[in-house]
């Protein structure tokens, strides 16, 4: 008898599998990181309501120096976007022709943390996917082209997806992203309730502070971000009905995969 | 936070559509709409609030603002009058640091009676949730809830001498209006009376000054606080308000003089015999207009659409926004003639001192105000792009060393470190034909010199461009509620949003190679491979627990709030739960195993762990587990492969990934799961516990098991979650011949309940007559 992969990594397979094939590289960082890799390159202040936006597991630990001689505390991971400012600043590092040729297209699949009470759709731990393109003359356009290939690949069909306008503080214009129901195909059914549409992940135009932050200069460079969530796209997909199923070593859950 | 219809309306001119439009249209282009109710008539929206918003939407006429661009409607706008002056008496203010109160307006009112509000402000203040409490203080949450400025009304009678805005002193106290008392640290911001303490400034008023129904004079304050010290004050003692959250975004502090007057005509129509004394408005440095430019071009290049220019002109016109549009050069000419008579100053500040002194990178910083570029003239060297001296053109900026003074190698606030060998203290705009125009403590003020000639510049320059001065812009002057918008991303954000994205096209990038996975993922896949084919099965577990070196500040609960230093224990426990499932997973082994980080003091490092067991006493798995780690160890070229054992019974044993894989080669392509998953629909798992029986039968020669599978399934009872046969043998028995035995378990489970014996027994009669009917024989 073989044996089972948990869905997420089935989910992440898949994922690496379209991505690789568009030309995005898979990147991978720490879980346990730096306040400026969290939260400060990425343009979410201190003291600032947008660190609200996430419920923040704090380490006890001696505290850093971040890139502005500032003391720096460090967090379990809020999202896989940390790991974008290690990828930018490796980057930034390259010739401008190194630049020119190459651009930063990167996916990361990766497991995060949130300070908050747990039930069926929300786990302290759980994986993202977050991707970044940054080069010389990215668009929205862009992100709209590699996210309905995504979608449509990890569903097996034409899958359109549509931009509302949100905020995160490391984008701007700052989207939510919302993909057609898989099930209905937007004609509207229980699962999209009703309208068609499913929302599934933040994405936008990298904010020129982040740019900066990490050592890449707006003028020259812009880029996409996007990212969301895996246990929920794994949840849709399959229908997975509680979140904690993934993450207590259940075989009756895993060997359905 | 909460809406109402017929009060945004009041705010525009026009007629909104209908609630489900006004819904759908906001939640794609502003703020998501979360609810719209509407009971008895009465039309509420809970809009949320996100962070850059929260300076000037968290109003009726901020969302009416809105609603009236995105439906193209004209906005309605309301003012009040200056009050008349009827009463002597006034406040005396004092706010001791403006970067902490950076207006602070009152107004004392004598002749007041306290009551109950007109019922028109409790039929608009009730749907949104608030809860009327007297004519006072309901106009202050009213003007708080049409304006967005928080306001805050004090009983004069209370308050003894002036009002002080101050830091709040170590060891002061004050009750707040809801009688939570507070320790004062000396960081808040406080207003204070002659005597102690009366508001914990923007965030909640105190007892001291309190409204009451004898109330017979008030103080109304209508302010505006810094928001970070407001945040962390909020923070400290853990009070969030209407008015806090509002503060905490940041506002601007023109809204407090409208608010003022709001709040007076308000007060009057309640109590006509009101006198008013003279509004006393602290207000040392009024906000200057903010001005961004964006060109067509570039909103195109960041959204990746193909706006036309009338386009982006009718969307800042439905926006209400002031510009101009021109070209960028003729600006920058029609500022050179402005700023003739301006004089240097070494430090200065663009918004500070602009347009009467310059230092020569703030000069040309304000030639090109609303292009963003950094401040200082190292870093604006290296946010340019540099060109030569023969390619340089009007509108490039000239770099020198003067030799003289601080000269800086480094970036200091772009990209701070940035490295510029030639050195660079100054700063000019380049004319063409050798000349340009700058400032220097030598000439004083702006002039037009040679490069070559010029004691600031000589032959050893550098040059950059910093925008194509050709090119038409949008130059726009921003509302001053809009503190969102600071630079041309926001405003191509804000052409996007209103025109629509889904005018976006889609076009998938071509990148010029495949992607490549990284090494962690690419064996670890490989690895997963070789242990699927072995029968092992992947489980994630948690990374909190009770044991570890990390701690967590705050944990969900105090078991969990350690970070693993294994995954042994993780993975044992697993098994261990597992083994009781062994019926229902249809399997005497149980094997499983993890990838995942762990962590010491100092150190994060990826392991992995694998457990294997059948729940027996004297079963050993370690020959089985020694095959797995060869097969390992020979396809990814090992040249060894140690382990811990972490317990021998059941078998755990962990391994350093990262050592492991560390001398391996860099992937050069992703190689994927050998097997992916054909599910569809993920079947449920009942929460209850399962019931085991085991039935053994005597059948005719030739009999399938098949057959006996399919026999049992016309039961067709959802509770008989699995069945599999576990023995099987053929036999001569006297008289009846040959006779084959099926011994098999089903195991029966209810996804509603936990089931009896009771139970458990119907529904294996059930399966013995269906048994003994075919003609089978229960052993």
């Amino acid at each position: 008898m073989t044996g089972h992969a948990h869905p997420i990594t089935h989910l992440t397979d898949t994922i690496v599998r379209i991505f690789t094939e568009i030309g995005f590289d898979v990147a991978d960082g720490p879980e346990l990181e730096t306040e400026w890799n969290n939260f400060d390159a990425l343009n979410v202040p201190r003291d600032h309501p947008s660190r609200d936006m996430q419920d923040t597991f704090w380490i006890k630990k001696k505290p850093g120096v971040d890139k502005l001689g500032r003391p720096m505390g460090h967090v379990l991971r809020t999202h896989t976007s940390s790991v974008q400012v290690r990828a930018m600043d490796t980057w930034s590092k390259k010739s401008e022709e190194e630049k020119k040729s190459q651009p930063l297209a990167i996916v990361v699949p990766g497991k995060v943390f949130r300070n908050e009470a747990t039930d069926a759709t929300h786990e302290s731990q759980f994986y993202q996917v977050e991707g970044l393109l940054v080069g010389e003359d990215v668009t929205l356009s862009h992100l709209k082209g590699v996210l309905e290939t995504f979608f449509s690949k990890l569903f097996g069909k034409n899958t359109e997806v549509r931009l509302r306008s949100s905020f995160f503080p490391f984008v701007e214009p700052g989207v939510e992203v919302d993909m057609q129901c898989f099930k209905c195909e937007g004609g509207g059914c229980g699962l999209c309730k009703q309208t068609g549409w499913i929302e599934i992940m933040g994405a936008g135009m990298v904010h020129p502070n982040v740019l900066k932050n990490c050592g890449i200069n707006p003028r020259k460079y812009k880029g996409f971000a996007f990212g969301g969530g895996m246990d929920r796209l794994a949840m849709l997909k399959w229908g997975i009905d509680d979140i904690r199923l993934l993450y207590n070593g259940d075989l009756r859950v895993v060997n359905q995969f | 936070m909460k809406y109402l219809e017929s009060w945004l309306q009041e705010h525009i001119d026009g007629t909104l559509p209908n609630k489900e439009e006004v819904a759908r249209i906001l939640s794609a282009k502003s703020l998501e709409v979360e609810e719209t109710n509407e009971e008895g008539g009465v039309t509420t929206y809970e809009v949320k609030i996100l962070p850059h918003r929260g300076h000037d939407i968290m109003s009726h006429r901020g969302l009416a603002r809105e609603l009236a661009t995105l439906f193209d409607l004209k906005r309605k706008s309301i003012s009040f009058p200056v009050p008349e002056v009827s009463s002597k008496k006034t406040v005396r203010v004092l706010v001791e640091d403006a970067l902490r109160c950076p207006r602070y307006s009152a107004v004392y009112v004598e002749g007041v009676k306290a009551g109950d509000s007109p019922e028109w402000i409790k039929q608009k203040l009730t749907p949104i949730g608030q809860r009327s409490i007297s004519n006072i203080v309901d106009i202050t949450n009213f003007v708080m809830n049409d304006m967005g400025q928080p306001m805050h009304a004090f009983d004069a009678d209370k308050v003894k001498g002036g009002i002080t805005v101050r830091i709040a002193k170590e060891g002061e106290t004050m009750t707040t209006l809801d009688g939570k008392e507070v320790a004062l640290t000396g960081t808040e911001t406080v207003i204070a009376d002659d005597e102690g303490v009366l508001a914990l400034a923007g965030v909640k008023g105190g007892t001291k000054a309190i409204v009451d129904e004898n109330t017979k004079a008030i103080i109304f304050e209508s302010a505006n606080f810094d928001a970070t010290y407001t945040r962390k004050t909020s923070d400290k003692h853990g009070i969030r308000t209407d008015s806090s959250k509002r503060y905490e975004q940041g506002m601007t502090s023109e809204c407090a003089g409208e608010a003022i007057l709001e709040a007076c005509a308000l007060l009057k129509e309640s109590c006509p015999e009101a006198r008013f004394g003279a509004i006393v408005d602290v207000y040392p440095k009024p906000e200057k207009d903010y001005e961004v430019s964006i060109s067509v071009k570039e909103t195109n290049d960041i959204l990746g659409t193909a706006y036309l220019k009338n386009e982006v002109e009718d969307t800042l016109n439905r926006l209400g926004f002031s510009y101009e549009y021109v070209r960028l050069r003729t600006r920058i000419e029609k500022r050179m003639e402005s700023v003739k008579g301006a004089v240097y100053k070494r430090v200065s500040s663009m918004r500070e001192d602009a347009p009467n002194a310059f230092s020569c990178s703030s000069l040309v910083s304000y030639l090109y105000n609303g292009v963003w570029q950094p401040s200082i003239s190292i870093d604006k060297y290296v946010y340019g792009e540099p060109v030569s001296a023969q390619n340089a053109m009007w509108g490039d900026f000239v770099f020198s060393n003067t030799g003289e003074g601080s000269i800086r190698y480094e970036t200091v606030e772009f990209m701070p470190g940035t490295k510029v060998e030639h050195g660079i203290d100054h700063v000019g705009l380049y004319l063409g034909d050798g000349k340009v125009f700058h400032i220097s403590q030598k000439s004083n003020s702006p002039c037009v010199e040679d490069v070559e000639t010029s004691l600031s510049f000589g032959k050893n320059v550098l040059y950059a461009r910093m925008a194509d001065v050709d090119e038409g812009r949008f130059f726009l002057t921003i509302p001053k509620e809009r503190l969102d918008l600071r630079i041309k991303e926001d405003l191509a954000e804000e052409i996007g949003r209103v025109i629509g994205y889904d005018a976006i096209k889609t076009i998938l990038p071509k990148l010029p190679r495949k992607g490549l996975p990284h090494k962690r993922l690419y064996y670890e896949t490989k690895i997963k491979n070789i242990l699927f084919a072995n029968g092992f099965s992947e489980i994630y577990t948690y990374t909190f627990g009770d044991k570890g070196d990390v701690h967590i500040v705050k944990g969900l609960a105090s078991d969990k709030e350690k970070l693993r230093t294994n995954l042994g224990a993780g993975v044992l426990q697993a098994l261990e739960m597992n083994l009781h499932n062994t019926p229902l997973l249809g399997a005497d082994t149980v094997k499983v195993f993890e990838f995942g980080n762990v962590f010491t003091e100092d150190n994060e490092r990826r392991n992995f762990a694998l457990a294997i067991d059948d729940g027996k006493k004297k079963t050993s798995f370690t020959e089985e587990v020694d095959l797995v780690l060869s097969q390992i160890k020979r396809e990814c070229k090992l040249s060894s492969l140690d382990y811990n054992t972490i317990i021998a019974k059941p078998y755990v044993i962990e391994l350093d990934f990262d050592a492991l894989i560390d001398s391996l080669p860099e992937p050069s392509s992703y190689e994927s799961l050998t097997e992916t998953t054909t599910l569809t629909t993920y079947q449920t798992v009942s929460p209850y516990p399962f019931i085991v029986r085991d039935i053994a039968v005597w059948t005719p020669k030739g009999t399938t098991w098949e057959e006996i599978e399919a026999l049992a399934k016309t039961i067709d009872d959802p509770r008989i979650v699995r069945m599999a046969c576990f023995d099987t043998f053929t036999k001569t028995i006297e008289g009846r011949g040959e006779m084959t035995s099926y011994a098999f378990r089903f195991v029966i489970q209810s996804y509603e309940k936990t089931l009896t014996d009771v139970e458990a027994n119907e529904i294996a009669d059930k399966m013995y007559s269906l048994l003994k009917d075919k003609g089978y024989e229960i052993r």
